[in-house]
């Protein structure tokens, strides 16, 4: 009777193709429902401003006390928060859907080759993201209208963590979006890890070509 | 007694430091036992301190709605701390809030406000009273009443403004109003000094035949939180110079009680050799309370029982006596207050010129009047009851009790003014000793907090002095009148706090928990007309600012925001009707503008988001310019514009 030991690891194998595609679809869904989170915080204190201003950076636009923080920017000569970063807002759905997607599709046909690319595909938003608002960061704090009222020196705003700009203190951390989408990357990277483990034992492991011939979860016999 | 030691500890624990830190530091200054030592205090002093002082920051409890007096506006303070906070203008117009300086507020201080035809610019504010329901402060509106000029005003506590002044049409001075029937159904407006209704003409002489007095019931709409002109009615009253009011609340509701003082009907000395009124009004021993059933008055308006005098629809004297809408009860000697107590069981009137205060009990009036038990008529066919039967007792007080408010223990405070004391009694039990507490000087009006409820909450009552004295620095021979917070939570009153009232000369107040209050802090979004509560169709949000002519008119859509006015250059010619149409683009918290032009008496306060419109006509030619009046910003100096009138013919 070998069919019991043989059916076992057969299950087995079948359970852990079916938990990439799991992690998979979790991580999509991580990836998708960032995009309706806020995603990085920054807040600002001042004597004025007992309480503090906020400032919430969504994939799709900024919320907050922004007009607020637009009428203090305009002292120095800061462009408004709503011209920054345009073209990446107006196509946040798209990135956003397309990742999620591509992620759930390359969990299905990729190969052993392409196993690592659905992780770095998740991976792309998070650092996309932070190399994204690091640079309009910088460009705000360089591109300043030389007319303004006060003569400033170009400054880098501090993106995470505690700055100090004129009487302002300012703090920036990541939110829940940003954490939301992390954790997307990690299943992802779980997910690449398990699939590592299923072609390497695959029966058609060596055979396979551009994509998987199985669609991952069709163990083949 | 408290040991210093311990008012060190009191002292400490307030500063949040362990008693054991709190050593006394070096030289003046330092502890509080050298301290009160250098400036005479006593131990009650600093007791007294202690329960009035805000550290900064820490807001206060109670706001109080005083009435300005003649200075037609109403002062706000913060209880237990007596800071003056805001004052609000009603009747006159004030450059600070921008009323009356060429902008939207010209409507209601000039347009509505005129009497008769009449620019009228102050007003004599008397009894502020607060929006209710189901007999409790909601928070939302504010009523005062213009002796002089027989107006009333609605302010809105959302931003603390005056929205709507309405001019009695039928009487020539107020005096009971403004009060309200516990749900804000109406507001009531009682005349004083008797006239020919509807500003008629009669000689003296004929006094008793023409002249009148009136309750106006002002209908008011809660919902567009206005008063109702149209729907508002009144009741004709024979001419006694009625005095104080108050509505019935829970087992009185449905009724309203108002004090006279001059049943003699002396007018005087005209031209009989008669005493002056002080002594011609004062020769009865009773008066009459007048007692109104608003309810039945309200079934008598439906059914077309009135006429209708300068556009007011009024039940007539005749009408009201017959049908019992008006019933007297005696009342002793030119009596002032007329305070219902809390559960609506009892009404309280202060004798002024009688030792008095004469408690009634409107359920044995509303049964002497069901059974149509009367002791007598007045002239005028008015039943009049029989004072021993509807009253539940009397209790002597002092010399001129004059206004009574109440706890939440069930004691009454009555003010008593030739006496200088806050008298606490107990309403209930007559026989309880009163308790007296002087204070400096002539007590006038009193107020308790949430005193008018039918939940008041006890803890602090505050004498409305109407003379100061020797209270505060000579500050020339028009003196302040003196607030004095009194603390009711123990079994003695105590005086805790004297404020001086710099500005106008409070005859009644109101005090609300503070947290009822609904207060915005900006106009959202930006270009609300704050007097229709819409974004205006004049407001331009940024970019959109432009200056559009038409032949004469000028039309300049402006935007206001830190630190600049959009457009900041007008140029016109010499005649042309220049209209502005503001909008603040702000929505911080205390982020106000100011916009004043130059040399043509405009000016306005914008606050954050609120849309404003001013119409003038250029007639003087030359350069103006126009700026920021509130200090706004760093860059507030350089908030400014150039008007330019073009001569004509240049």
């Amino acid at each position: 009777m070998t069919a019991p030991s043989t059916g076992a690891a057969g299950s087995w194998e079948t359970r852990r193709r079916w938990a990439v595609v799991a992690l998979s679809a979790a991580a999509a869904l991580c990836l998708a429902a960032s995009w309706f989170l806020p995603w990085w915080s920054f807040r600002l204190f001042a004597p004025q401003y007992p309480k503090g201003l906020a400032l919430v950076i969504h994939l799709t636009g900024v919320q907050g006390d922004v007009a607020e923080i637009d009428v203090i920017n305009h002292y120095i000569g800061m462009h408004s928060l709503a011209d920054s970063a345009t073209l990446e807002r107006a196509a946040s759905h798209w990135i956003v859907g397309l990742s999620a997607a591509a992620v759930m599709g390359l969990a299905l046909v990729a190969n052993r080759k392409m196993n690592w690319v659905g992780f770095l595909v998740g991976l792309g938003l998070p650092a996309g993201f932070v190399l994204d608002t690091t640079y309009w960061m910088y460009r705000s704090g360089h591109d300043l209208d030389p007319t303004a009222a006060i003569n400033m020196k170009p400054f880098m705003p501090t993106v995470l963590g505690d700055g100090k700009v004129g009487q302002f203190k300012t703090e920036a951390w990541p939110a829940l979006g940003f954490w939301v989408a992390v954790t997307g990357v990690v299943l992802l990277a779980l997910a690449a890890w398990q699939r590592s483990r299923v072609c390497r034992v695959c029966p058609a492991a060596g055979t396979c070509g551009k994509v998987c011939p199985h669609n991952l979860v069709a163990v083949p016999r | 007694m408290l040991s210093p030691s311990l008012l060190f500890a009191l002292a400490a624990c307030a500063g949040g430091d362990s008693p054991t830190t709190a050593a006394p530091a070096a030289g003046a200054g330092g502890d509080l036992a050298s301290i009160m030592t250098e400036r005479g205090l006593t131990e009650a002093d600093v007791l007294a301190a202690a329960k009035t002082f805000h550290p900064s920051g820490k807001l206060d409890d109670y706001l109080i709605f005083a009435s300005g007096g003649h200075g037609g506006n109403i002062v706000v303070i913060g209880v237990p701390s007596m800071r003056i906070i805001k004052y609000i203008s009603v009747f006159g117009p004030e450059p600070w809030q921008g009323y009356g300086y060429g902008g939207l507020g010209d409507e209601v201080v000039y347009e509505q406000g005129a009497q008769g035809g009449k620019e009228i610019t102050w007003g004599d504010v008397h009894h502020p009273n607060l929006s209710e329901t189901g007999g409790e402060y909601d928070g939302r509106y504010l009523f005062v009443n213009d002796k002089a000029n027989a107006r009333v005003a609605v302010v809105d506590l959302e931003d603390f403004m005056t929205k709507q002044i309405v001019s009695n049409p039928l009487v020539m001075s107020d005096h009971g109003g403004a009060f309200v029937t516990p749900n804000t159904e109406y507001v009531v407006e009682t005349s004083q000094y008797a006239a020919p209704l509807g500003g008629a003409y009669a000689t003296l002489d004929k006094y008793k035949d023409e002249y009148r007095g009136a309750a106006v019931f002002w209908k008011f709409d809660k919902e567009k939180g206005r008063i109702d002109p149209e729907s508002s009615w009144a009741v004709e009253l024979p001419p006694y110079a009625q005095d104080l009011a108050d509505a019935g609340k829970l087992a009185s509701d449905g009724w309203v009680f108002i004090n006279s003082w001059d049943t003699e009907m002396s007018a005087g000395t005209e031209g009989q050799g008669k005493p002056y009124m002080e002594s011609g009004a004062s020769q009865n021993d009773m008066d009459y309370l007048h007692i109104i059933d608003w309810k039945k008055a309200e079934t008598l308006v439906a059914a077309g029982k009135t006429r209708v005098v300068n556009g007011m629809k009024v039940i007539p004297l005749d009408v009201a006596a017959a049908e019992h809408v008006l019933t007297f009860v005696g009342e002793p000697k030119s009596p002032h207050g007329c305070d219902v107590t809390p559960d609506g069981t009892a009404v309280v009137v202060g004798g002024k010129l009688d030792t008095h205060a004469t408690v009634y009990d409107p359920a044995k009036i509303k049964d002497l009047i069901a059974k149509g038990s009367f002791s007598g008529k007045d002239p005028y066919g008015v039943d009049i009851l029989d004072f021993q039967s509807a009253i539940h007792g009397q209790v002597e007080l002092g010399l001129g009790p004059l206004h009574t408010v109440y706890d939440d223990k069930g004691y009454a405070y009555t003010s008593v003014f030739l006496d200088s004391t806050v008298v606490k009694w107990n309403w209930k039990n007559l026989s309880e000793a009163p308790q007296a507490l002087g204070v400096q000087y002539n007590i006038g009006h009193i107020t308790a907090a949430e005193g008018d409820t039918v939940s008041p909450d006890g803890k602090y009552v505050v004498a409305m002095n109407k003379m100061s004295q020797d209270r505060y620095v000579n500050v020339g021979p028009l003196l302040p009148q003196s607030f004095q917070l009194v603390d009711i939570s123990g079994p003695e009153m105590k005086v805790i706090y004297d404020l001086p009232i710099p500005l106008g000369e409070p005859h009644y107040a109101q005090m609300m928990k503070a947290d009822k209050l609904h207060t915005i802090t900006a106009y959202t979004p930006p270009g609300i007309n704050p007097y229709t509560d819409e974004k205006d169709a004049g407001a331009v949000a940024a970019g959109e600012e432009r200056i559009v002519r038409n032949g004469k008119k000028v039309d300049v859509y402006m935007s206001v925001i830190r630190s600049h006015f959009a457009p900041d250059h007008i140029e016109v010619n010499q005649g042309d009707e220049i209209t502005l149409h503001l909008t603040s683009l702000e929505q911080a918290l205390d982020q106000t503008h100011g916009f004043a032009v130059d040399m043509y008496n405009v000016n306005v306060s914008m606050e954050p988001g609120r849309y404003e419109e001013i119409t003038f006509v250029a007639d003087r030619a030359g350069v103006f310019p126009f700026y920021c009046t509130e200090f706004c910003s760093a860059l507030h100096l350089e908030m400014m514009g150039y008007l330019l009138v073009k001569p004509t013919g240049a």
